[in-house]
């Protein structure tokens, strides 16, 4: 996924979540059975979908990091630990 | 002027402070740092969420409601006799007691028990339904006549306040003879013979004219208790 799709994507779940904070809004100031009914089902189906996409850009954006970070790199063998005794009675 | 609670209150500031956010990431469209995963993080996920959650608790509250029922038209005739201070009916009566008061539909027509209210809530989604898509242009005489509950109204219903143990109640020479039968459902207080109809307006001339007691299954004489069958109860 690239950042162009995460914004298509993000922009697509601020709509979304819009449409189903805007029904949140009808129910609490219209006391008719359609508008209770409409946002607590529709209304809270489209705020959880709106919340997953967000999730999924994060996640993914996430992990693209991961993989693009550098690698670390290796460090250098660790040098010998033999004292200069030792060395001088191996070279004989 | 239109009353709002405090969580109404509430939802409503949680809900324009997310739609704030929104709309400023929609028009500013901001790169996608750490700051705007958190204010994203913040109007998609916790305001929602919390003004949702308000918004659910207000709602149970607006089902329990007079006002929600008279939203649909075939039940202004039932709102308007509750609110009438003159009715008789039982519907009205009990409307005016405080327990019952504007949530006087919901007290009586509930259901009772561990999961009643969950019940109660399905059986709503099925009346929204049902009105929608069937008697959203039915004329309120023609409703009346053919709408009915879905079953013949149960005395627990009455016997969630009257539990018929009381002296009191007992003192009545009718609930004495008819113990037994009123609290195994054998016959219906809400009946022409006993303490009237709910919803009197609902009944044709040849059931009001008729006031003896409903007996489930058969009229004004009672049957054995494995025989009985619910039918020609109060709608």
């Amino acid at each position: 996924m690239r950042s162009r799709q995460y914004d298509r994507w993000l922009r697509t779940a601020c709509v979304v979540a819009l449409v189903a904070l805007g029904l949140i809004v009808w129910s609490l100031v219209d006391s008719r059975a359609i508008a209770v009914v409409v946002a607590m089902s529709v209304g809270q189906a489209l705020g959880t979908l709106s919340l997953a996409l967000y999730l999924v850009v994060v996640v993914a954006d996430l992990r693209r990091h991961r993989i693009s970070e550098p690698l670390a790199p290796s460090e250098p063998p660790p040098a010998p630990t033999t004292s200069p005794e030792q060395r001088a009675a191996s070279r004989g | 002027m239109v009353h709002l609670s405090w969580l109404t209150l509430f939802a409503l500031v949680f809900a324009g402070a997310a739609a704030l956010i929104l709309i400023v990431y929609l028009v500013r469209r901001p790169p996608l740092v750490g700051a705007t995963k958190l204010w994203l993080l913040l109007g998609l996920g916790v305001f929602p969420i919390t003004a949702a959650l308000a918004g659910n608790i207000e709602g149970f509250e607006a089902t329990k409601q007079r006002k929600l029922c008279n939203s649909c038209h075939v039940m202004t005739e039932h709102v308007a006799d509750s609110n009438d201070v003159n009715s008789r009916s039982l519907a009205s009566r009990h409307s005016r007691n405080n327990l019952f008061g504007l949530e006087n539909c919901y007290m009586c027509h509930r259901d009772y028990g561990m999961y009643g209210t969950i019940a109660t809530k399905i059986g709503g989604l099925k009346h929204v339904y049902m009105y929608y898509l069937h008697y959203l242009d039915v004329p309120l005489e023609e409703a009346k006549k053919t709408i009915h509950i879905y079953h013949p109204y149960p005395n627990g219903g009455c016997m969630q306040c009257h539990s018929t143990r009381l002296d009191v109640w007992q003192r009545e020479a009718e609930h004495r003879g008819l113990l037994e039968e009123v609290r195994n459902d054998r016959v219906a207080c809400a009946s022409g013979g006993c303490h009237g109809f709910a919803h009197p307006f609902t009944k044709s001339k040849e059931e009001l004219s008729n006031a003896s007691v409903i007996w489930r299954g058969e009229k004004s004489r009672p049957r054995p208790a494995s025989s009985a069958v619910h039918e020609g109860a109060d709608r």
